[in-house]
């Protein structure tokens, strides 16, 4: 990946001291940074996180930072894939202990 | 900016469907939620349209986009399941996933719509062992054995086990029960004992009728926190497996009969043995013995409402309590005969538990990580658990509320941290003002109550005025008004509850007081007036005693002041406020409150004095024969010629209170000279005003009619006033006030601890006052420590 130059509304202004990337329709915004349009097209969406133990979560994608912590809805959490999940609900993950992530999406879909 | 979004999807968008979107978005920008998802719609339809699969599409991103399909997702309906996934297959996105969040800023999130607070609060957190139970487990571990599979795998002995066996055991129950009672959840330490899971089922009867003695002892103390209703989720979890305890029927009352006859049994053949396995024995005939005293002692409580005497039902449990209390020293010295747990296992003993048996059957949200007590620990709980016991049975001696109330925050203080404690307490006062007062037991405890705080001769039934129907009737309808408002009950109940959750509660109750205030003052207002009309009707004793009644709202009025005045102190024993808001904390009781409280204690006491003379008086002029002569109205002129045995029945409060308001005093004063000295941390006026934060912390008292709320203006006016002084003559007055406090504590006879602390408190401030008052460390503007460990109302000021 070849991100472009650093875009240039990434200075919090005083009127938007916190910045929310959301997928929410009322409030895209235009001006997305690549990074930021494909966390945002991924918000809502399926993903798997293996993690340094080896346990795999699957759960909706909920919310991310600069860190890339994780949280996650509707978790299930697998000791061993295929094997019965068990149901965790709203998780946690930071990035140290992500080892891979996965989105479910087809494979083509490379379009936005 | 709907528009703008459209207009730079990428090109390869048909522009007719754009323009589409552009237009429908445009028009829900200013619309509801169902045209926002019309919007959505719009947006997937594009992508359909452009997808060379629309199927796959519309099933992925339909349900996604559209919000009402995803309320109904996360609010956990079954309308779709996270494991039928991945639907299309796994797509790695690791690197650019985390190349993506490198463009966000510092604290900038990337949130889906329905993120909010919630989700980021209830999130459990990976790998973090307080919160993960999944951690640690082993793929190729084998699930935790049940019962069944343990007996099968040969893992626990059901029959001839060793004595050092069945000191593990017990032991290990015992700290798995405590380890309950701090609020760990029942599945996750107690059922992790597998013998508990089918007590019948086991052969060896000391310990099956052991595990019986802990199951019913589980419903019991249950039964008990469930009627005391003073526990919180942070305290106690009430619900466990109860398909587990429901398996075999509790029958708490055969519990010491089959207890008694294993003793029996086992003492018996302790005879045969020789010494040292005659000592193990013994060991385990502690244990079962504690357990059934102590079993019987919470048993009793559980019972005691259909006892026939408060008395001898508390006796009983005493008895049982002192046994068990006298037990503990033995079994403590016998731990080391049993059994000890593995080094490094989670499992409380080697045999017979299995500790993550419940662990994946357990909600995802529920606390996790459980760190069983160790032995040594948990016996000495259980020690200090039976001792709380026996100071809750005292609570029958308490018979009016003034006194009860007085022990209950006491108790509280004390006692506070262990729910059980505080559930017997709870348990044994209903019980016996049950007893004591029988069917309409609140009311008649609350009337016997004024009558014990400032006897009105209304209540009083030898009084011939008690008998007038009509004063009968105005008690009646007050009295019904006080139990129908539950303030007084509540204040008591209250006092059961951990000490953190009080102070929220009690803002609450503080509301109630008002139209009890109202009502209490109606009522000695209709007395006064009768007064007046049997003074009419020439009815000299009955307009006596009801003429000057400020009884009733002087209850009232007492009662609320000490919440208000615990209420506004807990603040800083739950760590709640800022050093500069210290001034106008301290700065209210000293002003106001305390001198209230003396007021109405004061009152109370002339009152009784009166009552007393005037009584005295009446019973010479019989003796004399008649003449009733004004001398009998003027109880001030009766004063001073009465002898000085007079009874004053709130003397040592109304001085503890007099040394608090010294003590209130001088840190107010010292609050204001510290901050005028520039030696307290001030907000930054950008973030700061002060008049909400003063308004928030004096919130409660604001419904209140008596006191009327002080505003911040008024405050403000006093404080200016105060500031005017100079910084040494601030520090010197605060010295003064100090002083005045130790003189106070000082001359109290007997002192307890709290008197003893509270007098070490004024005597150093003192004297830190007056150094400041002479210049040190005048250079230095360093905030001095406040350190609240000698008491949890005021802190001893020191000087880094």
């Amino acid at each position: 990946m070849n991100p472009p130059p650093p875009p240039p509304p990434s200075a919090p202004s005083a009127s938007e001291p916190f910045r929310i990337t959301t997928n929410a329709p009322q409030m895209l915004d235009a001006n997305l940074t690549p990074g930021r349009r494909k966390l945002q097209k991924w918000l809502g969406r399926v993903l798997r996180i293996v993690i340094t133990d080896g346990r795999v979560l699957v759960g909706f994608f909920n919310c991310t930072d600069r860190d890339a912590n994780i949280v996650l809805s509707m978790c299930a959490e697998y000791l061993v894939e295929g094997q019965e999940p068990r149901l965790l609900g709203n998780v946690m993950v930071a990035k140290k202990h992500i080892v891979s992530l996965n989105i479910d999406e087809p494979r083509t879909s490379t379009i936005l | 900016m709907h528009g703008t979004y459209a207009s730079e999807q990428p090109t390869d968008f048909q522009a007719a469907t754009a323009a589409a979107a552009a237009a429908a978005a445009a028009a829900a920008a200013s619309a509801s939620v169902s045209s926002m998802r019309t919007t959505a719609e719009q947006r997937d339809m594009e992508r359909e349209q452009n997808s060379n699969d629309p199927d796959e599409w519309s099933m992925s991103e339909c349900g996604f986009g559209d919000s009402e399909v995803q309320r109904a997702i996360r609010g956990g309906s079954a309308a779709e399941d996270i494991t039928q996934y991945p639907i299309h297959g796994w797509v790695d996105v690791t690197d650019e996933f985390h190349d993506a969040c490198s463009e966000l800023l510092p604290g900038e999130l990337a949130q889906d719509m329905l993120f909010g607070l919630f989700e980021a609060m209830s999130a459990i957190e990976i790998m973090d062992p307080k919160m993960d139970v999944g951690m640690g487990f082993d793929k190729f571990d084998l699930p935790p054995p049940s019962f069944e599979a343990a007996v099968a795998m040969g893992a626990i002995k059901l029959d001839g086990l060793e004595p050092a066996e069945l000191i593990g055991i017990f032991d290990a129950l015992f700290a798995c029960l405590v380890s309950w009672l701090e609020g760990n959840s029942m599945d996750q330490v107690i059922f992790t004992c597998l013998y508990l899971h089918a007590p019948s089922q086991i052969q060896d009867k000391a310990l099956r009728v052991f595990c019986t003695a802990v199951r019913n002892l589980i419903v019991v103390i249950k039964n008990i926190i469930i009627l005391a209703a003073v526990n919180e989720e942070e305290d106690f979890q009430l619900y466990g497996n109860s398909a587990l305890l429901a398996a075999e029927k509790a029958q708490p009352s055969t519990i010491a009969g089959l207890l008694k006859e294993v003793e029996d049994e086992l003492v018996r053949k302790c005879k045969q043995l020789t010494s040292t396995e005659n000592q193990n024995l013994m060991a385990v005939v502690h244990r079962l013995r504690f357990m059934r005293h102590l079993f019987q002692a919470i048993y009793q409580v559980e019972l005691m409402p259909g006892a026939d005497s408060a008395e001898e039902a508390v006796n009983e449990i005493y008895k049982n309590l002192n046994v068990a209390s006298e037990l503990l020293p033995l079994i403590k010295r016998t731990i080391d005969r049993g059994t000890q747990p593995v080094e490094g296992s989670e499992a409380p003993n080697p045999m017979g538990f299995s500790p993550r048996i419940h662990d994946r059957s357990q909600p995802p949200t529920f606390p996790r990580s459980i760190k069983i007590r160790e032995r040594p620990a948990s016996y000495q709980f259980l020690e200090e658990m039976v001792a709380r016991f026996k100071y809750a049975c005292k609570v029958i001696r308490y018979k009016d509320y003034y006194s009860a109330l007085n022990f209950f925050i006491e108790y509280s203080r004390k006692s506070g941290h262990c729910i059980l404690s505080r559930s017997v307490l709870q348990s044994l006062f209903n019980s016996s003002i049950l007893l004591a007062h029988g069917k309409q037991s609140m009311k008649q405890f609350l009337r016997h109550s004024v009558q014990a705080f400032n006897s009105p001769p209304v209540l009083n039934p030898k009084h011939p005025v008690a008998n007038d129907p009509k004063v009968q009737q105005h008690l009646e309808t007050f009295f019904r008004y006080c139990i129908n408002m539950k303030t007084f009950n509540q204040f008591i109940r209250l006092c059961g509850f951990n000490r953190a959750r009080q102070r929220d509660k009690l803002a609450h109750l503080i509301e109630n007081f008002d139209p009890l205030q109202v009502d209490a003052a109606r009522l000695d207002s209709l007395m006064n007036q009768m007064a007046n009309d049997r003074a009419m009707e020439g009815n000299e004793s009955h307009a006596t005693a009801l003429k000057h009644s400020t009884h009733f709202s002087t209850w009232v009025l007492y009662n609320c002041f000490r919440a208000m005045l615990i209420y506004l102190m807990s603040g800083f024993e739950l760590e709640l406020y800022a050093v500069h808001e210290f001034l106008y904390i301290y700065w209210y009781p000293y002003e106001f409150l305390i001198g209230f409280l003396v007021s109405a204690l004061t009152r109370t006491e002339n009152i009784l004095l009166a009552q007393e003379e005037y009584a005295e008086h009446q019973s010479r002029i019989q003796v004399n024969g008649g003449n009733s002569g004004p001398g009998g109205k003027n109880r001030k002129a009766a004063k001073p010629k009465k002898n000085k045995k007079q009874q004053r029945p709130y003397r040592q409060e109304i001085v503890y209170y007099h040394a608090l308001l010294s003590l209130c005093g001088g840190m107010y004063k010292a609050m204001g000279a510290l901050t005028k000295d520039g030696r307290v941390r001030l907000p930054m006026s950008k973030f700061d005003n002060e008049e909400i934060r003063y308004n928030r912390r004096f919130a409660p008292f604001v419904p209140l009619t008596s006191p009327p709320p002080v505003s911040y203006a008024e405050f403000k006016n006093i404080r200016d006033h105060m500031m005017l002084n100079s910084v040494e003559e601030l520090y010197s007055f605060a010295a003064k006030h100090f002083d005045q406090a130790r003189n106070v504590l000082e001359s109290i006879q007997n002192p307890e601890q709290e008197i003893l602390d509270l007098l070490q408190i004024a005597r150093t401030n003192f004297v830190v006052m007056n150094v400041l008052a002479r210049g040190h460390q005048k250079e230095l503007k360093r905030q001095p420590e406040f350190d609240f460990s000698k008491h949890s109302y005021f802190p001893i000021i020191k000087l880094k």
